[in-house]
């Protein structure tokens, strides 16, 4: 009865369909209009430019082992490792002494096996998760009590995924990588007032310095998505990296390169990958391949009188299973709000 | 298939799957247009699908279930949203009015509830591939047909009590 009110509602309103030939235009024009941004933003020199993008963990690699071994010409070094690869990237927050060390911004850097693409997936850091031996933490927590490994390890068992690499950066080390490459160009979405300098960042797109680089990146109080929108000022800051690298040519560089590779605040754990291979995998992902992936709003929680964060439970599982299943090209065009606007 | 041919047979039916999605002709032209660009610009991972319209609907349910939490709703929002506005029968068009009042209601649904409906009622789906579109079980996705129903049910009943009937 109602089912049927139903389908006639519908059959109905089918006449309502907006008219095809100027749909069919608009689309046109606006994905060549996109399609355009995209060509602008693709660099030649993505190689080296890739690695040093993807914020100093990737020029660590290099520069710790192979400090002035040019990377072009040297392929028979080490072949490439085939497979998907996932690189925790953990941002610190170190004021005071280390043992106080939070891992404020948490993201797993995804390289698909056919190297189409970098995706930097963030995970809040307010994520309610069990730490063993400690109960329910918030995933930050995991960090100061368990060091690298620690934070690596919860962020298995949360997402399933196996991590390949952990790289930490102490926010502090931008500033240093920043004033060497220049300023830094990206967009704010809106207006951020710093807590910590009293600085004003207006909304939209300029170029940044490395001391305000290295603000803006702590900041998530009194902005509305809290700990998402620091996240995505982290994902502005490695796409504006990858766009300043690429524009710079950084590949002829090996001055810079080793220059960025011996800032301190960096620290690279790699396990039994060869870097080298890391490094080749990553040439050959381009500046307009990198997407930025984070869950789109707050999910505030409270357990046992504590404020915690929530992550999406029909979305999220989807994401780690595109990490684990290598279908990450699948899940950002299924998921369009996940997925930062450049 | 190339992306020409599927735009030449399949648009129509995208545009008017837009209207039972968003209930209104702008926001649907929104709809298509935001998903269909996304479409072009990946067209082999798309045409790779098993089956592309399929593919391309799952992707519209998604935007539009996303709507208000994504960047590019918060364009769409400017106007005013549709939920807001259930025109409310007038007497002049009485029959008419009585006749839209079914789609007036659907407006209120929250939007999984709503493209559950649509892919019942419109697509004419059965609950395993409604739950696939839908991304849920197929236990969920029962539950948001059966909450839907049972909604539009009260509010046509207390309507007809109301004397509209």
């Amino acid at each position: 009865m109602i089912e049927e009110e139903l389908r006639e509602a519908f059959a109905r309103h089918e006449e309502q369909a907006p008219p095809l030939d100027p749909l069919r235009r608009a689309i046109d024009a606006l994905a060549a209009r996109r399609r355009r941004r995209r060509t602008a933003t693709r660099s030649g020199a993505a190689a080296v430019a890739m690695a040093l993008a993807l914020a100093v963990p990737v020029q660590l690699w290099r520069g710790d082992l192979l400090p002035s071994i040019p990377l072009v010409g040297s392929d028979s070094v080490a072949a490439a490792p085939t497979g998907p690869l996932n690189l925790l990237l953990l941002g610190l927050d170190q004021r005071g002494d280390m043992g106080d060390a939070r891992a404020d911004t948490i993201m797993l850097v995804h390289l698909p096996a056919d190297g189409s693409a970098a995706y930097l997936v963030s995970i809040e850091r307010d994520v309610a998760v069990e730490i063993p031996g400690e109960g329910r933490r918030k995933i930050n927590g995991a960090y100061t009590v368990g060091g690298a490994q620690g934070a690596r390890q919860v962020v298995e068992r949360l997402t399933g995924v196996r991590v390949d690499a952990v790289a930490e950066v102490g926010f502090a080390a931008l500033r240093p990588v920043i004033d060497a490459l220049g300023p830094l160009p990206f967009c704010l979405p809106q207006r951020v007032t710093s807590q910590h300098t009293g600085r004003f960042y207006p909304a939209g797109c300029r170029e940044h310095t490395g001391a305000e680089v290295e603000d803006l990146v702590r900041q998530r109080q009194g902005m509305p998505h809290g700990g998402y929108d620091r996240d995505r000022i982290g994902q502005r800051v490695l796409l504006g990296l990858v766009k300043k690298a690429g524009d710079r040519a950084l590949l002829s560089d090996f001055g810079m390169v080793s220059r960025l590779a011996s800032t301190p605040g960096i620290t690279l754990h790699t396990g039994d990958l060869s870097l080298l291979g890391l490094a080749m995998r990553l040439d050959r992902v381009e500046a307009a391949d990198v997407v930025g992936v984070s869950q789109p709003t707050f999910r505030p929680v409270t357990y046992d009188g504590w404020p915690y964060e929530q992550l999406d439970p029909q979305v999220a599982p989807e994401l780690f299973a595109a990490l684990r299943g290598d279908t990450m090209n699948e899940f950002v065009l299924l998921h369009p709000a996940w997925v930062i606007q450049k | 298939m190339t992306y020409e041919e599927f735009v030449n047979t399949r648009l129509g039916a995208l545009a008017r799957y837009a209207v039972m999605l968003t209930g209104d002709q702008h926001t649907a032209q929104d709809l298509v247009q935001e998903t269909m660009v996304r479409v072009q610009l990946n067209w082999r991972r798309v045409a790779r699908a098993d089956a592309p319209e399929r593919y391309v609907k799952r992707m519209m349910i998604n935007q539009y279930v996303d709507w208000r939490r994504g960047s590019w709703l918060r364009r769409v929002f400017l106007r005013p949203d549709a939920d807001e506005a259930v025109a409310v029968p007038v007497d002049h068009a009485q029959r008419t009015a009585d006749r839209d009042h079914i789609w007036s209601l659907l407006a209120t649904l929250p939007r999984q509830q709503r493209a559950a409906l649509v892919l019942r009622y419109y697509e004419d789906l059965p609950d395993g591939e409604i739950a696939e579109m839908l991304g849920c079980t197929v236990g969920t996705a029962r539950g948001y047909i059966s909450k839907a129903l049972t909604r539009l049910r009260e509010s046509a009943e207390r309507l007809s009590l109301g004397g509209v009937r």
